[in-house]
């Protein structure tokens, strides 16, 4: 600590930042506990992994773009909010109700086929058309506060049960949902946790947060947010279920035939109901290049989902195959698959991967970007005389 | 230097690490036996296709544990997406609105051509639900009698098409009630494994619908019909005839409904 400041490398200044070795805060000091015992380094392993404290700020970013995520989700059904979520919507009472004998049919058979309704707020207002309009719209507000970061602690826990809300209805579940349910829940986690461990702090803010998280943390005396366990713990919790998600869909696609066969992708390039059959032969003139072409996709989805594991937590050039994978995806969800919001959500989950040092260097170059030298002061504090090796381990 | 703004946190007791660790371990632990605990296939077998039954310790842990737990974390997600299965129908639906008469009112085709992407995906889901239709379990044995005083049991099925008919585009199945005589006379006529049933989660997805147009619009009954297509094989790049790797718009009259 005692290094004149000129002489410092980037993630010696950043640990400067930090408390002194020894104390729990510290980045690279040995972990907290399991110094003892016949598996010592398993859970040192396992320690350094799940409790070395973080800057927050990598939290921070993920909640900031999982939060405008869920404002466009939700913004985007303003005005059909009855339809799909009001209990005389497509799915209304009688239905739920329905489906709920149905279900307890089916167990009793054996069988689950009849997709399950959990809890949702929704059902205490969806038979008022204007109960539920202000619920929606009160959802919405949270939503923005939690985006900005206004007592993040309430409205995180607030924004996990608008989401989980909005995505109860079994007929018009999609894809997207799951993924924005993982990313409230553990976002809810980061924030309930986050800063509880420290002193002096009354009962105000252990309840409903600050505004300390604001943006991606503030920074009103130069310094950046104190480093925290609970901001690395949720943010692993996440990368762990998002790779668990990702080889799960990976290995479920290889029940297809058409996936092994390298065919998978000409279903969503050619739809029923659109396509003529002149439309689907435009490539018959070289059909085994274009075939080729389409198998050498289908298996870079599948490799990309199935060997995620084995590049996510990798630096250096892994991350343009993390990042440009999850770019393309959000492409393919988009124009093929036509699924709204599963590209951002997969591009976010990808995302939260990035390390402190990774989020401290691209959250250092926004304020260099024309337009936006304003956010400088909502910023945590970014060393700025040596360039952010990104690749380096 | 910058120095830490506030007083820096109190080491965390090993206690409470050792508890955060079995906490995390045993919630992903629920996440992985949810996603193991799902049927796998269909695959093929010597008893034909069929789904396989997911690992009995994952399916064990996911009824008594897993699956409770996640479902109340609004997580019972086991990650095999819809959109994973690579050829589905394409399916839209239109509603006849009707009077008492049963004149039609108006007719609303969804999805929405007219509505946003999120709502025009959504109206998709949705249409996708009457698109479950199971195939009929062949009947065996001859001439069935009822039981005195009883009828024998009837059975909704979609009206099958002619087999030595190709399908022709606009061609509109109806639902159909058989007895148990009746469907093994048809079956009898029909290629194995060609008739089929809605299931009941269509059959509730569309009374649903139909709820719903005649609530909104003042209408007395609703006829919901469902248009279907199978999608266009890769076979119709180097078939000699590629009308071989085409099938047309089938369309499919779920009947009316009242308000």
């Amino acid at each position: 600590m005692s290094k004149p400041r000129g002489n410092l490398s980037k993630s010696e200044a950043v640990r400067d930042r930090l408390p002194p070795a020894g104390q729990p805060a510290a980045p690279d000091a040995p972990p907290p506990a399991f110094h003892e015992g016949p598996l010592t380094r398993l859970g040192q392993a396992w320690s350094r992994f799940w409790f070395r404290p973080a800057d927050p700020v990598g939290l921070h970013a993920v909640r900031m773009l999982a939060g405008t995520l869920f404002l466009c989700w939700l913004l985007a059904y303003a005005g059909h909010v009855q339809e799909l979520f009001g209990l005389n919507g497509w799915f209304d009472a009688e239905a739920y109700a329905e489906a709920h004998r149905l279900a307890a049919q089916e167990r009793a058979a054996g069988e689950s086929a009849v997709p399950q309704a959990g809890w949702s707020l929704l059902f205490a207002v969806g038979h008022s058309p204007a109960a539920l309009t202000a619920v929606y719209w009160l959802s919405v507000v949270v939503v923005a506060l939690f985006t900005l970061g206004l007592w993040a602690r309430l409205t995180g826990v607030l924004t996990w049960l608008v989401v989980g809300s909005f995505t109860v209805n079994p007929a018009l579940g999609s894809d997207a949902d799951a993924l924005l349910i993982v990313l409230a829940f553990y976002l809810m986690v980061g924030y309930l946790f986050l800063g509880q461990w420290r002193r002096g702090r009354r009962l105000p803010y252990r309840i409903f947060g600050s505004t300390e998280a604001l943006l991606l943390g503030r920074r009103d005396d130069g310094a950046g947010p104190p480093p925290s366990m609970a901001a690395n713990a949720a943010l692993r919790l996440l990368q762990v279920h998002f790779a668990i998600i990702l080889v799960t869909t990976g290995l479920h696609k290889l029940q297809f035939g058409e996936w092994w066969g390298g065919l998978a992708l000409w279903f969503p390039l050619y739809p029923p109901l659109e396509t003529t059959l002149e439309q689907a032969r435009e490539h018959a003139g070289n059909a085994s290049l274009f075939l080729a072409l389409l198998s050498i996709a289908t298996y870079a989805v599948l490799a990309w989902e199935i060997g995620f594991p084995a590049f996510a937590w990798r630096r250096g050039w892994w991350r343009l195959v993390l990042i440009g994978g999850a770019l393309i995806g959000w492409l393919g969800a988009s124009l093929l698959y036509r699924v709204p919001g599963f590209g951002p959500a997969l591009l976010i989950g990808c995302l939260s991967y990035l390390t402190d040092d990774e989020w401290r260097a691209v959250t250092g170059l926004l304020p260099r970007l024309p337009g936006l030298s304003a956010l400088a002061r909502w910023l945590p504090a970014v060393p700025d005389e040596e360039p952010v090796k990104v690749g380096s381990r | 230097m910058a120095q830490p703004r506030q007083t820096p946190a109190p080491p965390v007791p090993r206690w409470l690490l050792w508890a955060a660790s079995v906490v995390i371990l045993a919630h992903l632990l629920a996440v992985g036996a949810h996603a193991l605990a799902a049927q796998s296939g269909p695959w093929p077998t010597p008893f034909g296709i069929s789904n396989a039954e997911p690992p009995k310790a994952a399916e064990l842990a996911d009824k008594h544990a897993a699956k409770p737990y996640l479902s109340a974390l609004r997580m019972p997600q086991d990650y095999h997406f819809a959109s994973n299965q690579p050829v589905f129908p394409g399916i839209t639906f239109e509603v006849r609105l009707k009077d008492e008469r049963g004149e039609v009112l108006k007719t609303l085709k969804f999805p929405d051509e007219k509505a946003n992407g999120w709502v025009r995906h959504r109206q998709a889901l949705l249409a996708r639900n009457l698109g479950n239709d199971q195939p009929v379990a062949p009947r065996q044995g001859g001439v069935v009698l009822p039981a005195p005083g009883q009828e024998l049991p009837k059975h909704l099925i979609w009206d099958p098409l002619d087999p030595n008919q190709p399908p022709r585009p606009g061609q509109m199945l109806k639902l159909v009630e058989r007895d148990d005589n009746e469907l093994i006379s048809i079956q009898m006529k029909q290629p194995m494994g060609s008739v089929y049933r809605p299931s009941e989660w269509e059959l509730l997805v569309a009374r649903a619908i139909a709820r719903r147009m005649c609530r909104e619009h003042g209408a007395a009954k609703a006829q919901v019909i469902r248009h279907a297509q199978n999608p266009i094989t890769p076979a119709a790049l180097i078939l000699p005839d590629p009308n071989m790797a085409y099938a047309p718009e089938l369309l499919s009259d779920f009947g009316d409904f009242p308000r």
